[in-house]
């Protein structure tokens, strides 16, 4: 992933998390993070167009629940339902995408995006998640994140 | 002035901070109707009073540009007017979307200062909260 389009996710991702949900993100060196007794989900979006790929998004479900939480008003994480948070990552898949996008390549160019769909994450799988060049890591109030920009 | 709104949106979760930001923009609301895609929303255009439809794009079953595309072919329906609430950025879309017939269109995310600026764009100044 190049440089510019990793600190372009990074920012865009950070700001859509704050104005959508209050919660803070900041980049993060992929060794710092701790992903022990977290279990992950994921949602991806496509986009075809101007440019074809993918961004994807791998977090614990602590962190869907909170976004979800803060979306909907609620405090306590009993009363979100895995509905509500899938519901929530997948949104905010969608809005960090077309944000993305913008920034990159600016508003000429036709995208044409896929509906996410959030599902869960195989644990085992997080190191070759992390290891790929085209993933940027995230800290998200002390939890970890991955970020996959992916062009074709 | 007490508006009813309907908020059209395949995500529950859209709907709920389309919802809250519109409370937070002190826009005073009689009654709030959820669609989750335009199938939906035509039914509950047909059977109440809409003063203003807030609308998302990509749904599954009718989408957004289908529903605007319905209501502008129902007299009673397309002076109704349409905010789109979208991700997208690209702007011969957004023209399309006007030459259409939307009244606006919002980029998200967005704050309670520019829903409401878009929503007096449209229907005039609006009281506050406070005041009534």
């Amino acid at each position: 992933m190049e440089n510019k389009s990793i600190s372009t996710v990074e920012t865009v991702f950070a700001e859509v998390l704050e104005n959508l949900a209050f919660m803070f993100a900041d980049p993060s060196e992929k060794e710092a993070l701790d992903d022990e007794n977290s279990e992950f989900i994921q949602t991806s979006i496509l986009f075809t167009g101007h440019k074809e790929g993918k961004l994807k998004i791998i977090v614990p479900v602590n962190v869907a629940k909170e976004l979800a939480g803060n979306i909907l008003g609620i405090d306590t994480d009993d009363e979100i339902v895995e509905a509500d948070y899938t519901d929530a990552l997948d949104e905010l898949m969608n809005v960090v995408c077309g944000n993305v996008l913008t920034e990159l390549y600016g508003i000429e160019p036709i995208f044409n995006l896929s509906i996410p769909q959030a599902g869960s994450f195989d644990p085992d799988k997080w190191q070759a998640e992390l290891d790929k060049s085209t993933v940027a890591a995230m800290n998200v109030d002390g939890d970890p994140v991955l970020l996959e920009f992916d062009l074709k | 002035m007490a508006l009813n709104i309907l908020l059209v949106d395949d995500s529950k979760i859209v709907r709920s901070v389309i919802a809250k930001t519109l409370k937070l923009a002190d826009i005073r609301i009689n009654e709030l109707y959820n669609a989750g895609d335009g199938i939906e929303a035509l039914k509950i255009l047909k059977d109440n009073w809409i003063d203003l439809v807030f609308t998302d794009i990509n749904m599954p079953g009718m989408d957004g540009i289908q529903l605007i595309n319905a209501m502008a072919e129902q007299s009673l329906l397309e002076s109704i007017p349409v905010i789109v609430i979208t991700t997208e950025g690209n702007k011969n879309r957004i023209d399309s979307l006007k030459e259409k017939g939307i009244s606006a269109y919002i980029r998200k995310p967005f704050t309670p200062e520019q829903l409401k600026s878009v929503v007096e764009e449209i229907l005039g100044e609006l009281p506050n909260y406070e005041e009534n």
